[in-house]
């Protein structure tokens, strides 16, 4: 199945990248380079697995349409229409097309026109208000994460409607994928009154501290069910059994007072060490690893997950594909834009 | 978002391109349940095997963000009995799901290969924590610890503060739920060229760890780890969190390099990066956080205010998307006869968003299931009920989700554990009393 990409962002071009790990023999249709928000080495990873083709107009891309089976675009409302392309001028050469239209807000709408960011995808989406340290404004996740989710769930509703075989118009909202994260929070709120505050699932507990190598995620469990007495004997500190520490408001009314207790006793330890122990008593412990720890992770690299991707002007180490499939990692998205040399690359 | 039921009754019927498809979702937690939740709202028929209940089964509304749309059979693996029919069933479906350590299916059985003996096209999907293979591979695990290990907790929060933690509690499950409803979909679109099934092999941590992808490649290129950004993107010219009137009311606002003038003629400021920054602070907390991102959407500028949960439920573009759908009850929840959940993530253009159905009690579809898919007779299905074999649905507790007291949510509030206390979210979103029409909404369900 052929799949045609505009897009100009990395939700867009994540999308169709999907669809190529999916199988689908995808062409990126170069007209005028990529959002001024991505920087070069994320587009050119999420354009890995796909052709590029220069088309010079709308009238190229109508040539192009008859025989794909999903254009996926990512330019906000009116985005293809100011490049002349309307949605009945497609359907008009492609009735069956599936048409995936990705924006900040929505295709309509009071906030259609806003313009967003993913700072600001996240703020309106609900997950912002909901990370970082309850002494600390809100702030923001790893980089792209409302674009990837974004984009991976676009590319859901585009591979279900191919499946379903019914031309359609996807209408995908980066605000409303990043409302698809956070459905805790509006649940808890609508049954029992209580909005969520930052960190207030985990807060008046350990989160992540430094151990005696490094950052351990030293979580005794989730906040209501917390067992201080149990914690105490782990951690080998016997005030911590004490009433005042036995609820989260008590807790917190003694903040000071828990960190200077646990902190100190936490770099005792090495990561590693503080693992084992948890295991043993059950608790949920984690690693903190960074992205070069990724790249070198043993367990990751016996199962093939990564590979070097050569990019029009550099070679970097990129995960495949999310999953094994028949005992082997898909292999799709080794290479980069297979047509596209690196005269064609949107300018920094 | 009454309008919502209303729809459900128009001419026009929801898109729902998996209809046909029958999902076996033998799932547990928060990550396979998500992803088999989308799968739901595409229109595959997802039945989700759980064991039987003992005492009383918990209220049906606390599943509905991952159980809504599905049905529940309620099998006890531990007897080969179950297993039998668990196979019997498999004959009829187009996916089996599981996401328990690899040794369960083993130790039950029920593994690809068993599987695939008495179906042979079938796809199959596990997802675990590290993966079907591996020295890490039966470590059980759960969300924050991937968020953790997958390099998300790494490159969030301040470089001055400890790593950070994505602040939903799902954020690993429903990212890794997502990758595994988009395999199964591919899997599916192969199978439909090839006539083969094919099984998928899902870590949490691989699943996470992809969706960073960028971070990955340019930690490959310097050698070394990307620093925590706090708020900042070096894309922007100007981009923070700002504090707005009220208490843990925030903007969020992106600048780029080509709106600095008309900024700054707004704020009155000079142009440079940091005197925008410190008079677009100043300038925040004199308004609300929806007036300053109308403001500064007026001239260009991406803003939004960093919504709440009810700023979620009450936002006029969320409202415009029917994002959230009214799931109607059986019996009133806190005096109300619906709640609104997180709609059907995808919206598809002309369709409405489809209707969604309580979450299932355990057991409560099992003897329908085994009449229909496992060939049995009622006779045949009382004798394993009584035996614990089977699990049909008993009574349901009441509501365990209310309203919370005012007096722990005022000392909840006041050692910010909770941003807020809304004494009766019902009424601040106009919810119907009463349980709506449920025959209109079921008629669609097909």
């Amino acid at each position: 199945m052929k799949v045609l990409d505009l897009s100009r962002g990395i939700a867009g071009a994540y999308a169709s990248q999907l669809l190529a790990l999916a199988g689908c023999e995808v062409t990126r249709l170069e007209l005028d380079g990529r959002d001024e928000q991505v920087d070069a080495v994320a587009w050119e990873c999420a354009n890995r697995g796909k052709s590029a083709r220069v088309v010079a107009d709308a009238a190229s891309v109508l040539d192009l349409i008859a025989d794909a089976a999903a254009l996926v675009e990512d330019r906000g409302p009116g985005g293809i229409e100011a490049l002349g392309l309307t949605e009945e001028a497609l359907r008009a050469r492609n009735p069956g097309l599936v048409l995936t239209r990705l924006s900040e807000f929505g295709q309509s709408g009071p906030r259609a026109a806003w313009a967003g960011s993913e700072l600001v995808n996240l703020a309106a989406g609900g997950l912002l208000f909901l990370t970082g340290n309850w002494d600390r404004p809100p702030v923001q996740l790893a980089p792209y994460q409302a674009q990837m989710t974004a984009g991976l769930l676009a590319a859901i509703a585009t591979a279900a409607a191919l499946y379903g075989g019914e031309g359609m118009t996807i209408d995908a909202s980066k605000q409303e994928s990043v409302l698809a994260l956070v459905s805790p929070a509006p649940t808890e709120y609508v049954y029992s009154g209580t909005i969520p505050a930052r960190d207030g699932m985990v807060s008046a507990m350990p989160r992540i501290e430094h151990s005696a190598d490094g950052w351990v995620y030293a979580g005794p469990g989730a906040a209501v069910t917390a067992d201080y007495d149990l914690f105490s004997r782990f951690l080998e500190i016997p005030e911590l059994a004490e009433e005042r520490f036995a609820t989260a408001e008590g807790r917190m009314a003694h903040w000071e007072e828990h960190q200077r207790l646990v902190l100190p006793k936490l770099k005792e330890r090495t990561t590693e060490a503080w693992l084992e122990r948890a295991e043993e008593w059950r608790l949920t412990f984690g690693p903190v690893q960074t992205a070069t720890d990724l790249l070198a992770s043993d367990v990751l690299i016996e199962r093939g997950f990564f590979a070097d991707a050569t990019l029009p002007q550099c070679t970097v180490t990129v995960p495949l594909a999310p999953y094994i499939v028949d005992g082997t990692r898909p292999q799709g998205l080794r290479t980069g834009m297979r047509d596209g040399p690196a005269d064609r690359r949107p300018q920094q | 978002m009454q309008t919502t039921t209303t729809t459900i009754t128009t001419a026009t019927e929801p898109h729902l391109p998996l209809r046909g498809v029958t999902v076996l979702a033998w799932e547990q937690a928060v990550s396979l349940p998500m992803g088999t939740r989308l799968l739901a709202d595409l229109g595959a028929r997802v039945i989700r095997l759980e064991a039987p209940a003992r005492g009383r089964a918990r209220p049906r509304h606390l599943g509905n963000d991952l159980g809504r749309n599905k049905q529940s059979l309620s099998l006890n693996l531990r007897d080969p009995r179950a297993g039998e029919i668990f196979k019997r069933i498999v004959t009829h479906v187009d996916v089996v799901c599981e996401n328990f350590t690899p040794r369960v299916k083993r130790q039950y059985g029920l593994t690809y290969d068993d599987l695939t003996r008495v179906k042979p096209d079938l796809i199959m999907l596990s997802l675990c924590g590290y993966g079907q293979t591996g020295r890490m591979s039966e470590r059980p695990t759960f969300g924050p610890g991937i968020e953790a290990a997958s390099g998300h907790a790494q490159l969030t929060g301040y470089p001055d503060q400890p790593p950070t933690r994505p602040g939903t509690i799902v954020f690993a499950d429903n990212v890794s739920g997502f990758y595994a409803a988009f395999a199964l979909i591919g899997a599916l679109l192969r199978r439909r060229l090839t006539g083969k099934g094919s099984a998928i092999d899902l870590a949490m941590y691989e699943a996470c760890t992809y969706h960073l992808t960028a971070s990955l490649a340019q930690a490959s290129l310097t050698g070394a780890d990307p620093p925590r950004r706090g708020n900042g993107d070096p894309a922007a010219l100007v981009q923070d969190v700002y504090a707005a009137d009220g208490s843990e009311r925030w903007l969020a606002v992106t600048v780029s390099a080509a709106q600095a003038g008309a900024l700054g003629e707004m704020l009155g400021c000079a142009v440079d990066p940091d005197t925008l920054s410190r008079t677009l602070a100043r300038w925040s907390t004199e308004r609300s956080a929806e007036e300053g991102a109308r403001a500064l959407q007026a001239i260009g500028v991406a803003a939004a205010p960093v919504q709440d949960a009810r700023d979620l439920l009450l936002d006029p573009q969320l409202r415009h998307r029917e994002s959230f759908t009214l799931v109607p009850h059986e019996q009133p929840v806190n005096g109300y006869g619906a709640h609104p959940h997180a709609a059907s993530a995808f919206l598809f253009a002309g369709r409405p968003r489809p209707p969604l159905h309580e979450s299932p009690a355990g057991g409560q579809d099992s003897r329908a299931l085994l009449r229909e898919l496992g060939g049995m007779n009622d006779a045949e299905i009382d004798a394993l009920v009584a035996d614990g074999v089977i699990g049909v649905a008993g009574p349901s507790a009441g509501p365990a989700m209310q309203h919370a007291d005012p007096e722990s949510a005022r000392r909840r509030l006041d050692w910010r554990l909770i941003a807020a206390h809304d004494s009766d979210p019902g009424r601040t979103l106009d919810l119907p009393r009463s349980t709506p029409a449920h025959s209109a909404v079921t008629e669609v369900r097909a």
